[in-house]
């Protein structure tokens, strides 16, 4: 079992991301999102396409900043910082993605690859960077003589993966944000990767944001999970609560769909209303879910509920939660 | 059970000559399907599951490269051997296909209430106007809100899961025998996955058509089909009814696959039994069985002798160390 969660690593206030999209439009891809990230903790975030969750999780490395809000790091306000002061902290944020082979660039040698975060941060010393390159790989599952001169190409999508968690640890972070890590991958090979990111949580350390839209993974990995519809969180709870009793309806319809590899196990109903999520360019007044909520009621329509505490560690954005 | 197979495959082969020599990616794979029953072909990419369906029906061929083998006989009528424009109009009439992306399977320059009529046209003997009806129609029953609105707009205009009901009732308007489906649901949201799926499952047995599920997702296939064959390394491995595949699986891929899922049952940070190992590179497969290098029973046999799909009553699966056979 984790410790006992501690105090935030990282806290967003407020966090607004909007992409312009031309004739004075805009997509409201994150909107007035508090969220806090803990020391220690895998954080799971969860939502369909069109959530929000990959924007957010750039504005919070300001990759690029957010349109409005604040990024509490480790005491310092990431969306303040320019230049230099930015560079000096990026060490401490590091990202993994979805899609290994394209993250890796395809003309570099995998040793060039892990070793070029700390040629950006200022690692002058050679044997320093061969050394450190070496104890990373090794960490990861790769041989470092095997792999070493070979490219990306050479290897299958779980090998590039490692090999970008390679060059995510290489700097030592504080926190790595892990973008649909394993979405990718084939079935036989997720296990691998995901049980090789609790080693590395646990060997250094690490805090993790874990995005993801397969709720069985994000269950498994996460400490606390929070859910994102349409730019705002719906709910935030502590892992086993969230799944044993979610309050938010959309998180019931989210646990209801999965499609359990059981056959004795009768399909969920999602209480859906028919339908597709509206766009994030003109979402819904009020609560964004109510046009597929079963729940929805006129106050829905007018007021946009907040996300308010419903027991200790337990926070739900509706008007009428289920629990 | 009287009546004799919708689809009979006989020992399908498709291989591509590449740089480094034949690649057989579908080698060897025999099943049949029933009239109103569902086939799930479950495998992960490079199985061979995509390319052994597509072969089925003419999409992998000479035209791409490929050398095909073997027999595919729809209500005995052997597919291999018939003509291209034969074999074009059983496809659309008799055999009706859904692709992953609706965004590429969709003519972008088509109003979508032609590209439903067109087939109808072509093989029903209906008139403009009779299949611009039937396509609304169509739209209805496959979930699409005021029908005749839509079927005046182009693919684009429409959310992913409403293309791939578009592309679904597309497929269905001919009254097809057969429906496959390759991944209908990969590109879409986990809700909205639900939904597609419902809606396949509904048409198919209000037209008691027999339809082949390709998923690389145990959980879709679980829910979905009555029998699973699970294809590795292009080979059909173990083919069994879906609950005796899930309850008792005989071929240690199935069972180590089966083992490394997250459960939702499980409580956070629970190991996950990790498969070790890749699957094989193709073009070189050595002669013993493909899953060896990554099996928890492999035996001295396993490396020098390629185990063929034997059957335990109605239980098929291609190994010499199967799993609950207390050895």
């Amino acid at each position: 079992m984790s410790d006992p969660p501690g105090a935030p690593l990282l806290q967003m206030t407020g966090l607004t991301v909007e992409y312009p999209v031309g004739g004075g439009r805009h997509v409201h891809a994150v909107s007035d999102v508090s969220l806090a990230i803990r020391q220690g903790e895998t954080l799971g975030l969860v939502g369909e396409s069109g959530s929000g969750k990959s924007s957010l999780a750039r504005a919070l490395l300001q990759l690029p900043p957010p349109k409005d809000g604040s990024v509490l790091f480790d005491g310092q306000e990431l969306t303040r910082l320019r230049g230099e002061a930015l560079r000096a902290i990026r060490p401490h944020l590091q990202m993994i993605f979805q899609d290994p082979i394209a993250s890796l660039n395809p003309r570099r040698r995998v040793a060039e690859i892990v070793a070029e975060p700390l040629i950006v941060s200022g690692v002058r010393d050679a044997a320093e960077r061969t050394r450190r390159v070496r104890a990373v790989m090794e960490a990861v599952g790769l041989d470092p003589d095997n792999v070493w001169t070979r490219r990306p190409h050479e290897f299958s999508g779980g090998q590039c993966q490692r090999i970008a968690i390679a060059r995510a640890l290489v700097l030592e972070p504080r926190l790595i944000v892990c973008d649909e890590p394993v979405s990718a991958l084939d079935v036989s090979i997720r296990a691998q990767i995901l049980n090789l990111l609790e080693d590395m949580k646990a060997r250094f350390g690490l805090t993790l944001l874990f995005i993801a839209h397969d709720l069985a993974v994000v269950k498994s990995i996460s400490d606390r999970v929070a859910v994102m519809y349409l730019g705002k969180l719906c709910e935030v709870a502590d892992s086993a609560s969230l799944f044993a009793n979610p309050a938010h309806p959309y998180t019931a319809a989210l646990i209801a769909a999965i499609p359990e590899p059981d056959p004795d196990r009768p399909l969920g109903d999602t209480r859906l209303r028919p339908g597709d999520p509206p766009s994030p360019l003109d979402p819904p007044s009020g609560c964004r879910f109510r046009t597929r909520c079963p729940h929805a009621e006129p106050r829905c329509t007018t007021e946009a509920p907040p996300l308010r505490q419903i027991a200790p560690g337990r926070e739900v954005a509706c008007h009428f939660p289920l629990v | 059970m009287n009546e004799g197979p919708l689809l009979s495959v006989r020992d399908a082969r498709v291989s591509f000559a590449t740089a480094r020599g034949a690649l057989r990616a579908v080698d060897g794979v025999t099943f049949d399907l029933h009239k109103g029953r569902t086939l799930g072909i479950v495998g992960e990419s490079g199985s061979g599951k995509s390319v052994l369906v597509r072969s089925l029906i003419g999409l992998v061929g000479a035209d791409s490269g490929a050398e095909v083998g073997g027999q595919v006989l729809l209500e005995g009528q052997d597919l291999r051997t018939l003509p291209g424009a034969r074999l074009r109009t059983l496809l659309g009439r008799d055999i009706g296909i859904v692709f992953q992306d609706p965004m590429t399977s969709l003519n972008p320059v088509m109003k979508i209430g032609r590209q439903i009529g067109e087939g109808l046209q072509l093989n029903r003997g209906l008139d403009r106007a009779a299949a611009g009806r039937r396509a609304a129609e169509l739209l209805a029953e496959v979930g699409i809100p005021e029908p005749e609105r839509r079927a005046r707009q182009y693919p684009h205009e429409l959310s992913g899961g409403m293309r791939q009901r578009v592309a679904i009732a597309i497929a269905i308007a001919c009254e097809p025998k057969l429906l496959i489906a390759d991944e209908p649901t990969t590109a879409l949201d986990v809700t909205v996955q639900r939904q597609i799926l419902d809606l396949l499952q509904r048409e198919q047995r209000q037209r008691a058509m027999a339809m082949i599920l390709i998923t690389h997702d145990l959980g879709v296939a679980a829910g979905r089909a009555d029998d699973i064959m699970v294809m590795y390394a292009g080979r059909a491995v173990e083919m069994a009814a879906t609950r005796a595949l899930f309850r008792a699986p005989r071929m240690p891929y199935t069972e180590a696959l089966l083992r490394s899922l997250p459960r939702l049952t499980d409580v956070a940070h629970t190991r996950l039994a990790a498969i070790p190992g890749r699957p094989p590179d193709l073009a070189r497969r050595g002669g013993g069985c493909a899953f060896a290098p990554r099996c928890r029973y492999r035996s001295a046999r396993c490396d020098a002798e390629q185990p063929v799909l034997t059957r335990d009553g109605p239980h098929g699966f291609a190994c010499f160390n199967p799993v609950g056979a207390g050895a």
